[in-house]
């Protein structure tokens, strides 16, 4: 028994019209996948040093494979503005855990810098021993809400986040919504 | 930044000073139904809401804002909770308990999963028997005393469903006003795994308009449901209906922004009103009649206990020691299973199937309770790359990023539902040391598992697993160890429940507290057991109903 009203986009415009509302909410959510948020001219948080390596670290926690990842979308300015606006606390935290990362880093490599001079390979084999530090897992979860959060917090610049996992911020929905309530997919 | 317009009062304009016929406490599920009820009966009503009156303009799709932030909820900065796991147990700041703050409450936000209670809920103990350390009890009213109720929570707010489709259904005296929503592949899915196992997948009942529903649109299937506000207010909230015949009326007003601390009583021990702080901190003291506390099954238990007295030394309305007691906050898990194609659960309303085999269960399997699961999607980007992916897997990196890409749309959750016990010691108190933003001892949550509720959420797991597996899907996981207390509880049941006997229960089953004659509860903290699952639309019922009972006592002089 098919049960379903499923409503196509035609259909669901006319009727906004109808009970008076306009276009302009479908359009509004376009515009808030496609605001682009620039670099801010300044770190609200971090130093240059500190917001380096920031991006050195969440570049290993999403890398760039053929979508973008955290460096290319913006993820540090994202981690930047949200400690400055929503969550100060976490400003000594990442002192405290970026200098850790340092000195460990020179531990591990004394020949080296910096963490953010590492290769790849070095990098992530040094994170991996941290990974399930509390520090570890608050860079992870910034990184993952700058990636894959709103573009106007400063990160998933241009939805290429959403893009990435193939999430649309569309606003409207009918069937078929997936593979299996396509018609003729359907194997009840 | 909100504009100052969303804390303005709404309706008629009552002057504090003002013996209004009643208070109400909450513009929530319950708060805002009672009030309709009572300003529609021709009494004067104030409504208190702490939280803001926002409308669909006002809703977005940011994730960040709405879920991180706190966009709608109560915000733990400002009220933080004391969580404890068990007495004795070490007290720690972090949030307990998660609630809808604005005008609608948690009907805003919520899932709109709308499921009845079956006859079995009302009446645990004398179905199954006593059990030992658990406060079981038989409800005050019954599931036909109720049926009239739910019935009118259906049509008065706007649910779509199939009535008879499931075979565990209680019987209803009316189908649903709105045909189901759309299968999507979670449906297909969830009925082909249903079907492979002998099990009864049917179309989850939704407070979401399916089509065009009393001049509101039909669900345009955004995809954000939970935790959201409805911007196309396709969501059955009180926003779209119940809120605007309240003020329509003439006679009740909406003050948002006000968060009362205490109940006022005189000498005689009867209620005068409440004192609340407005959106300035200015303390006012609301006059009334009558009060109805809808502050949810949290916040309630926290009122009473603040409006303590010389009369009332243990709190407002707790002679019996009730108050704040037997916190139940429904148990579940979420299996997550990957599936070969694109199911893009993330599109559409988020549950489209129920199955309710196991609502009842087999004495032989040595289990209390029951419960239901689902299929859905409730996760949103953001959420699904923190805790989406299988645990077991990788969780960064190039391995990760790869899973993360491939499985966010071929992923589908099940979530079970179940049975909590009330237990004496799941409670809510005053925290001794921690206070909120305006001074007030911080809501304390006791709450340890009982094994017995464990063994029912290792059970639901598995069927889960089950289902999905049997769906197809080539791998299953767990998202939601049972070790973990379930923070921040969103169902908030139990903790002013109601009774036949003042020594044992807060109010009576006309919601009026056996201590104070005009002093009435209705929310979740009414419940005397969970049921198992989904307690918005008994939580409704209840209101619907106890709007009756009050009107009449008010029309009957109100002693």
């Amino acid at each position: 028994m098919n049960t379903d009203q499923p409503l196509d986009r035609r259909t669901f415009v006319t009727w906004l019209g109808g009970v008076g509302a306009s276009l302009t909410l479908v359009q509004s959510v376009h515009a808030e996948i496609f605001a682009e948020a620039g670099a801010p001219p300044t770190w609200l948080t971090f130093t240059a040093k500190q917001a380096a390596l920031v991006d050195a670290m969440t570049a290993c926690i999403i890398p760039l494979d053929d979508a973008p990842g955290a460096h290319e979308t913006g993820v540090t300015t994202f981690i930047d503005r949200w400690i400055a606006k929503h969550e100060p606390a976490s400003k000594v935290r990442y002192a405290a855990g970026l200098d850790d990362l340092e000195q460990r880093t020179r531990a591990a490599h004394p020949e080296a810098r910096s963490f953010t001079t590492l290769t790849e390979a070095q990098q992530v084999s040094l994170l991996q021993t941290i990974e399930k530090d509390p520090f570890f897992g608050l860079v992870r979860t910034h990184a993952i809400m700058g990636y894959l959060g709103a573009p106007s917090y400063g990160g998933n610049r241009g939805g290429a986040g959403w893009k990435a996992v193939g999430f649309q911020n569309h606003g409207i929905w009918s069937a078929p919504f997936g593979w299996y309530d396509r018609p003729g997919n359907d194997a009840r | 930044m909100r504009a100052d317009s969303v804390w303005a009062p709404h309706g008629h304009r009552y002057a504090p000073s003002e013996a209004v016929d009643f208070v109400v406490v909450g513009a929530g599920a319950a708060g805002s139904v009672v009030a309709r009820r009572l300003a529609r009966e021709g009494f004067s009503v104030v409504v208190l809401e702490q939280g803001p009156f926002l409308g669909t303009k006002d809703f977005s799709h940011d994730e960040l804002g709405v879920m991180t932030l706190n966009g709608i909820t109560n915000d733990h900065r400002l009220q933080p909770n004391v969580f404890q796991e068990g007495p004795g147990q070490p007290a720690t700041v972090r949030p307990a308990v998660l609630y809808g703050k604005l005008v609608g409450g948690g009907t805003v936000h919520f899932t709109a999963n709308y499921w009845r209670f079956h006859e079995v809920d009302f009446v645990e103990k004398s179905r199954n028997g006593a059990m030992a350390g658990a406060a079981i009890e038989d409800w005050p009213i019954s599931y036909a005393d109720l049926e009239p109720y739910y019935t009118m929570a259906e049509w008065e707010l706007g649910v779509s469903g199939q009535a008879g489709a499931s075979p565990f259904d209680p019987p209803r005296s009316k189908g649903y006003p709105m045909p189901p929503m759309p299968a999507k592949s979670i449906g297909v899915l969830a009925d082909r795994g249903a079907k492979k196992l002998g099990w009864h997948s049917y179309p989850a009942p939704m407070a979401i308009t399916s089509v065009p529903f009393e001049g509101r649109p039909p669900c345009a299937q955004c995809g954000f449901c939970e935790y959201f506000g409805c911007e196309y207010g396709a969501k059955s909230s009180p926003l779209p209906k119940i809120i605007p015949q309240a003020l329509a009326t003439g006679r009740c007003e909406i003050r948002p922004g006000s968060t009362v601390r205490k109940v006022e009583v005189d000498d005689a021990g009867r209620v005068t009103g409440v004192t609340y702080f407005d959106r300035t901190r200015a303390e006012i003291v609301q006059r009334a009649k009558a009060v109805v506390l809808c502050a949810n099954g949290a916040e309630t238990p926290r009122l009473l206990l603040m409006s303590k007295s010389n009369r009332f030394p243990d709190g407002l309305a707790n002679s019996s020691g009730a108050v704040g007691k037997y916190f139940m906050p429904n148990g579940g898990n979420m299996v997550g299973g990957l599936f070969e194609h694109e199911v893009n659960g993330w599109k559409g309303a988020h549950v489209s199937r129920v199955i309710h085999d196991f609502y009842e269960l087999d004495p032989k399997l040595g289990l209390q309770g029951g419960g239901g699961l689902d299929t859905r999607w409730d996760l949103y980007p953001t959420g699904f790359g923190i805790m989406g992916l299988d645990p077991a897997g990788p969780q960064w990196g190039r391995a990760w990023k790869q899973q993360l890409r491939h499985a966010f749309n071929r992923t589908l959750y099940s979530v079970t539902h179940t049975t909590s016990l009330p237990i004496e010691t799941n409670r809510i108190t005053l925290d001794p040391e921690v206070k909120d933003t305006f001074g007030l001892p911080a809501l304390r949550l006791t709450y340890a598992h009982d094994p017995r509720d464990v063994a029912l959420y290792n059970f639901f797991e598995a069927r889960a697993a089950e289902l999905l597996t049997a769906a197809g899907a080539t791998s299953t996981w767990s998202i939601a160890p049972v070790e973990a207390p379930p923070l921040p509880a969103t169902h908030t049941l139990g903790t002013c429940r109601m009774g036949n006997d003042p020594a044992t229960s807060v109010t009576d089953k006309y919601h009026r507290t056996h201590d104070v004659p005009n002093l009435f509860i209705v929310s979740g903290a009414s419940f005397v057991t969970s049921g198992r699952g989904q307690p918005t639309e008994t939580i409704q019922a209840l209101a619907f109903r106890a709007g009756d009972a009050i009107a009449q006592w008010g029309r009957a002089g109100g002693r």
